[in-house]
């Protein structure tokens, strides 16, 4: 009740913040002001509109179809505002980057509006202190604007936490073909919290490496590059904290009680319009044994608890990407297709304190197929994609859930993502 | 007209450079030939002379410097994001003078070039995108006017033989406009990637590659 009134109290201060914003967009003389400038201190307004059609059927099943019809919504998928600017030269750089569509959920948990919140000191190291993306993977920092599908794969998008508070630290070498990327970041699934008693915190690294030029984090070739671009990129990120965080079976867990590690490798490839990119995740939770924290047991009082202390089964995640994408500069038009599939916390075959398989866990696989219509070089874009997902595996927890019991499913998606600015 | 110019931005030949080097200048995104020898500037903040195989470096504190055109004793650098027009001395290399335009578009998406039309009298300066405009100034840098181009994407632009040239750096295609009403009299493309800056010898076109940090030489096309 409390975090309602809060964002309720937030969602005016929001509204306020937007009539402002507005008020300079159409100010002077009604000439639309993008950007403004005050010698080297300068500052530009943008942001995207994205509406959605999202329908789902079962063709395996009628009643299941009939069941999640309410599902099937328009929805407002993106509002957002987005101030960007720098000053002293380009000394600094910040961004305040606010999503409205958030706040158009009226439950008791609406999202968080922000998601970038940061200022950039440009040394010879590029030090971030606030809230923005992690480097955890290429399809993750490629804008959703730049991509030719409405929604992410699911091994980046089931609970991965793609962005966080902390020191980000960034350095481009031979004009930026090799760049490396840290983040030292809370590793919470809220922004600030009073305290955080879960213990650590995340570290996140990252190295990519691209030839004969820079590769930009963008899923289209829209030059249609006249040389192959290559890319390669290895991440990897560790936290160990004394509580879970997002502990649902269907998602990645943010942190867990014990070691979370998370390995990532990508490759791109960019040529006469064409872009491939392949991803591999692979997450490990080392769960600490329970009673952590608790060693004053006397061992004379420990005959009580036989199994003390307890070792809980350690969890693993996996997921791969490949996604293929053609940019028809004629037609104006994107073609993609995509394969990712998941494996949700699942347990190893050869883990010899259970009895358990690799079934256990939730698996998904998706095949889909992406069309854009780009109406402008400004991004204005028509986006259609049509996927079929399978499920399999079941859980160990709560509900010991059978994933293969639910039909095969096919989603639409279609949008307009207009760029504002 | 206007059907004209359509077919004319869709429909280009590819030419081939006879000779590469590289600019040795960190971010290339401008020339100017001038003095027999081709001045080169970089994003950060270098500029080069090059001149008989030998290059002279000097770095200045320029912000995001994307345009130059240098004349019998000034060096004209255009700053994209802060809209202004940075003037050199030719001889001491020292700022003389700034002077700063009005252009609220996208910060990285401002200006990319500029050179000066000898007949006019007048400077042009050219915006990236959204909108790909060309800035009309006096001599004093005073703004006489903004034209949008039928061309989507612009990295640069040059005048030379009594027409105006505009580099693309998404089309990768060179544009030959008329230098009064800017309709768009031929086009080329070529096979750079990210093609940034662009100028004329006496008997050569030359084209530098942002990413690549290299140096292209063509014949002028016809």
């Amino acid at each position: 009740m409390k975090k309602y009134i809060i964002m309720r109290f937030l969602n005016n201060c929001y509204s306020y913040l937007f009539i402002f914003l507005s008020s300079i967009l159409f100010s002077f003389d009604s000439v639309a002001q993008y950007s403004l400038n005050k010698s080297y201190d300068n500052i530009e307004i943008r942001g995207n509109i994205t509406s959605i059609y999202k329908g789902r059927w079962y063709p395996d099943s009628a009643n299941y179809t009939l069941s999640k019809q309410h599902k099937n919504l328009m929805r407002l998928k993106d509002a957002r505002v987005r101030l960007k600017g720098s000053s002293m030269k380009k000394k600094f750089n910040y961004e305040l980057h606010l999503d409205f569509a958030n706040l158009a959920d009226q439950s008791n948990s609406p999202e968080l509006p922000i998601l970038d919140g940061y200022v950039t000191y440009n040394g010879p190291l590029d030090i971030t202190v606030g809230y923005t993306k992690l480097p955890i993977s290429r399809e993750s920092m490629t804008p959703i604007i730049y991509s030719p599908w409405l929604k992410r794969s699911m091994i980046i998008d089931e609970g991965q936490s793609r962005r966080d508070l902390g020191v980000h630290l960034e350095k481009g070498i031979f004009s930026d073909k090799i760049n490396f990327y840290t983040s030292f970041v809370n590793g919470l699934t809220e922004i600030s919290k009073q305290q955080d008693d879960s213990l650590g915190y995340e570290l996140i690294s990252r190295i990519d490496f691209a030839y004969p030029s820079k590769m930009k984090y963008r899923a289209i070739n829209i030059s249609r590059s006249a040389l192959p671009i290559l890319a390669l990129g290895v991440s990897y990120r560790q936290s160990h904290k004394g509580e879970f965080h997002d502990a649902d079976d269907e998602t990645i867990w943010t942190g867990i009680d014990g070691l979370k590690q998370s390995l990532s490798y990508d490759f791109a490839v960019k040529f006469k319009g064409i872009s491939l990119l392949i991803e591999r995740h692979q997450i490990n939770y080392e769960m600490d044994p329970i009673f952590i924290g608790n060693l004053s047991i006397p061992p004379q009082a420990q005959v009580n608890y036989p199994n003390y202390p307890y070792v809980r089964d350690d969890f693993k995640t996996k997921g791969k990407i490949v996604q293929l994408s053609y940019y028809h500069k004629k037609w104006r038009s994107v073609y993609s297709i995509r394969y990712d599939d998941a494996n949700i916390n699942y347990l190893e075959k050869d883990n010899e304190l259970t009895s358990y398989d690799e079934s256990i866990g939730k698996n998904e696989k998706t095949i889909g197929f992406a069309y854009n219509y780009r109406f402008n070089s400004h991004l204005s874009v028509f986006k259609l994609q049509l996927t079929r997902t399978v499920f399999a595996g079941f859980d160990k927890y709560g509900a010991t859930l059978d994933y293969s019991l639910r039909p095969k499913m096919y989603e639409l998606r279609v949008g307009f993502q207009y760029i504002i600015g | 007209m206007i059907l004209l110019n359509i077919i004319l931005v869709f429909y280009v030949d590819l030419l081939i450079p006879n000779q590469v080097e590289s600019s040795n200048i960190k971010e290339s995104s401008a020339l100017c030939w001038n003095d027999g020898g081709l001045y080169v500037l970089g994003d950060s903040g270098q500029l080069g002379f090059l001149k008989d195989g030998s290059l002279v470096v000097n770095s200045f504190d320029f912000e995001d410097s994307e345009g130059l055109y240098v004349d019998e004793n000034h060096i004209y650098i255009a700053e994209e994001r802060s809209r202004k027009i940075v003037i050199l001395d030719k001889n001491s290399l020292k700022k003389i003078d700034e002077k700063q335009l009005f252009f609220s578009g996208r910060l990285n998406r401002g200006f990319e070039g500029i050179t000066y039309n000898p007949i006019s009298n007048e400077f042009l300066i050219i915006t990236e995108e959204n909108p790909c405009q060309i800035i009309k100034t006096d001599k004093d840098f005073n703004t006489l006017g903004y034209y949008d181009l039928l061309i989507s994407e612009a990295s640069d632009l040059v005048f030379f033989e009594n027409a105006l040239w505009v580099l693309s750096d998404i089309n990768a295609t060179i544009y030959k406009l008329n230098p009064f009403n800017f309709n768009v009299e031929n086009s080329w493309r070529i096979k750079v990637v990210n093609p940034e800056g662009i100028t004329f010898s006496e008997n050569k076109m030359i084209i530098v590659s942002d990413n690549l940090e290299k140096i292209y030489y063509y014949e002028i096309p016809q």
